[in-house]
């Protein structure tokens, strides 16, 4: 076995240039990704919360090759994807897929189902003919759709029937990673948790691992086995996802934790936090949660926390945090 | 066989109810008929009420909410029912004069404000056209009023956000603004539209409390469309179950959570994964939501139903079960 994680993520930037100053030159820069440290093993689910403009598409967008960080590295299976040329990139592409949220827009409306699905297989040049067909029919029979939907057109599906046929494709070339940015959000509850299943059964089945991004604190706990809390460009805290539940150390993890409507009467909750999170162009000094945490305390202001180091069991990236496992670890 | 029985508050209801809805039907063109996307839904909202409408996409929320509203778009028909608002039938009102009570007496928003606010007009501009639809107003004292609407709302430094366009502002202040508009002509009754389903948790918790403090103190009548039985646990008051095109279960909120009847409800809360337990296998609910025209005779969620039988191809009546309770399936004994 080796010990090295399928995915390994050290201290990734990405800053995008703010338009918008006379004659359209720039006036600065917004951090989307400041510094982020992420482990994933094989056959393991990482779920990544936050809210929104938070970073996690960005982060997907570097770990999938499609964009270029201004900093730190991307290691799949041991290969650093930030350095390598496109034409070297085109074989690790094929073991890291993804998903995304808006099944309408992804698919190619002038395509039939059969033909989606086949698109990645037929570009790698690795099966046609009749052995094509029947692998288009095992996909499409393994994300739980009739092969006879193959003939048609993206429109004349649901939802949950095209967001099945996005992870057909995605799974046509057998990835050891799916990388899912918000796959159910766009779906109805009813149909939500069809695809839920469907991507834990794939898990299980397959031995894929798993990148799933959500803002909704339910799905991410459903999925992962761990999860990672960004905000503002940062992932703030990682658990152990059992752990992160039933004892969040960070106060933004308990704040988001304290703002989901359970679908249980009784609890009104009382808002956890005020105001909204500021721009990433215009981030607070020290701490960046520290205007908005009720706990803060004076040197918050002045100091960035230290981030969680990578591959730590859990931990938060938050003073009062650290304090706390300190006593917890003398105790 | 709709409107038979409202939904368990029928007689009471029209006399003490704000707004009542007696079989509201709403439709679309289709072929020689109307497809009905809305089909004999009604409802009863007291004064200072929260009632809540949820539902998957396309059961008729927002139709529902509109037609209330007077701002059907264009190619959906009124086909039938009686809409009353403080005892007036608003159906068969002019148009002007629905005009006048949108403004006044009853408001509505939605799920993204960008939709109904102005892009080119700062926020302040907005507001105080909002509240000259009460009566006439000087310059300064509309300014004053403005800017303690947004105080109300919990704009932070409301009187420096008066110059602001509404691009410069946060989803979740887009949304306060909102509300403050529509608070500006001080109506009776509210209809919200997924008001918070754009925004962030934390977010959203802030304007639900918002909302439900404003109900409070301004005595206002809720009517809280959503998808997310999360946010109708933390409303109160009663709610109304929906789909395709009717009410399946009607109920107080606590008894619904408490007690829910209808497989539909049941299917619904068995496949939300939950933040605060551990993973499960989710009872998922087969098949997707139907659109018009393609519902089962019958009981329309037959084909989705793990109870179904042979019995649920007849059509199904909202049974009043008492106790404020409704439920459109035969199979659940009173
Ligand atoms: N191409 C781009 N150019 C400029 N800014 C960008 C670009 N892409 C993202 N950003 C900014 O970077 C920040 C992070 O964006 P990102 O899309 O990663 O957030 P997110 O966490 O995925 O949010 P959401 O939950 O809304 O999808 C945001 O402030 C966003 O506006
Ligand atoms: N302009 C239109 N033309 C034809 N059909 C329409 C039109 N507007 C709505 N419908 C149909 O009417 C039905 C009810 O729509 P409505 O917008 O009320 O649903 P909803 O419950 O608000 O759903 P959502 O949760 O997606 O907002 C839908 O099935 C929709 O397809
Ligand atoms: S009437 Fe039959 S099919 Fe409809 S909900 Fe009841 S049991 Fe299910
Ligand atoms: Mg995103
Ligand atoms: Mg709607």
């Amino acid at each position: 076995m080796s010990t090295t994680p399928l995915l390994a993520v050290r201290g990734l930037v990405r800053r995008y240039p703010l338009a918008g100053g006379a004659l359209g030159r720039r006036r600065g820069w917004l951090a989307a990704l400041r510094g982020v440290d992420l482990d994933l093993e094989r056959g393991e689910c990482l779920g990544l919360v936050g809210e929104s403009g938070c970073g996690k598409t960005t982060l997907a967008r570097c770990v999938l090759a499609l964009e270029r960080p201004d900093a730190g590295s991307v290691r799949f299976d041991g290969a650093e994807l930030t350095r390598l040329s496109a034409r070297a990139l085109r074989p690790v592409r094929r073991r890291l897929q993804v998903v995304f949220q808006d099944p309408h827009a992804s698919l190619d409306p002038r395509l039939r189902v059969g033909a989606i699905v086949a698109e990645p297989l037929r570009i790698h040049r690795l099966v046609r003919g009749a052995v094509l067909r029947r692998r288009v029919d095992t996909l499409l029979e393994t994300v739980g759709l009739d092969p006879t939907l193959s003939a048609r057109h993206p429109h004349a599906l649901s939802g949950g029937q095209r967001q099945r046929v996005g992870i057909a494709r995605a799974l046509a070339l057998e990835p050891e990673l799916l990388v899912a940015d918000e796959p159910v959000s766009a779906l109805d509850v009813s149909v939500q948790a069809q695809i839920l299943n469907l991507l834990g059964e794939l898990r299980r089945r397959l031995g894929l691992a798993l990148l799933v991004i959500s803002h909704d604190l339910g799905v991410v706990r459903q999925v992962s086995d761990r999860v990672a809390v960004m905000y503002l460009g940062r992932v703030v805290e990682t658990a152990p996802a059992d752990e992160l539940f039933a004892t969040p150390r960070h106060p933004y993890t308990r704040a988001l934790l304290a703002a989901v409507p359970l679908p249980e009467p009784g609890g009104v909750p009382h808002p956890p936090l005020a105001g909204e999170p500021p721009s990433a162009a215009a981030l607070p000094s020290g701490c960046a949660f520290h205007p908005r945490c009720p706990a803060a305390l004076a040197e918050c202001r002045r100091d960035e926390p230290p981030p969680v180091p990578p591959g730590a069991r859990r931990g938060a990236a938050c003073v009062l945090a650290m304090r706390q496992e300190s006593l917890d670890s003398t105790a | 066989m709709t409107g038979s029985t409202s939904e368990g508050t029928t007689a009471r209801g029209a006399d003490a109810s704000l707004l009542h809805v007696a079989d509201l039907r709403v439709g679309f063109p289709h072929g020689d008929g109307h497809l009905a996307a809305v089909d004999g839904v009604s409802l009863d909202l007291p004064p200072g009420g929260t009632l809540c409408l949820v539902g998957e996409s396309g059961c008729g929320k927002t139709l529902t909410a509109l037609a209330i509203m007077g701002l059907l778009p264009r190619a959906a028909r009124l086909l039938g029912g009686s809409l009353r608002l403080g005892g007036r039938e608003l159906a068969t009102l002019p148009e002007r004069e629905r005009r006048r009570l949108r403004g006044i007496e009853m408001a509505m928003i939605f799920q993204e404000p960008m939709t109904s606010l102005n892009p080119v007009l700062h926020v302040g501009l907005q507001i105080t056209e909002a509240l000259r639809r009460r009566g006439r107003l000087g310059r300064r004292e509309a300014r004053e009023r403005a800017a303690s609407l947004l105080a109300e709302v919990g704009v932070p430094e409301p009187a420096a956000r008066l110059g602001s366009y509404p691009h410069e502002l946060s989803g979740g202040l887009r949304q306060r603004v909102m509300i403050a508009i529509a608070l500006a002509g001080d109506p009776d009754l509210l209809v919200a539209d997924e008001p918070t389903t754009a925004l962030d948790v934390t977010v959203q918790a802030q304007v639900l409390a918002k909302l439900r403090e404003l109900r409070e103190r301004r005595g206002l009548a809720l009517l809280l469309i959503t998808h997310d039985l999360g946010v109708v646990a933390q409303a109160a008051g009663r709610v109304l179950v929906m789909y395709a095109g009717q009410v399946v279960e009607a109920a107080p909120v606590v008894d619904l959570f408490a007690a829910p009847r209808h497989p539909y409800t049941r299917g619904l809360l068995a496949s939300l994964p939950r933040p605060d337990r551990p993973p499960r296998a989710l009872a998922a609910i087969p098949g997707t939501v139907p659109r018009p025209g393609l519902w089962p005779a019958g009981c329309r969620f037959r084909d989705r139903c793990p109870l179904a039988e042979d019995a649920c191809g007849a059509a199904q009546a909202l049974r009043d079960l008492g106790g404020g309770r409704a439920l459109r399936c035969w199979k659940e004994a009173p």
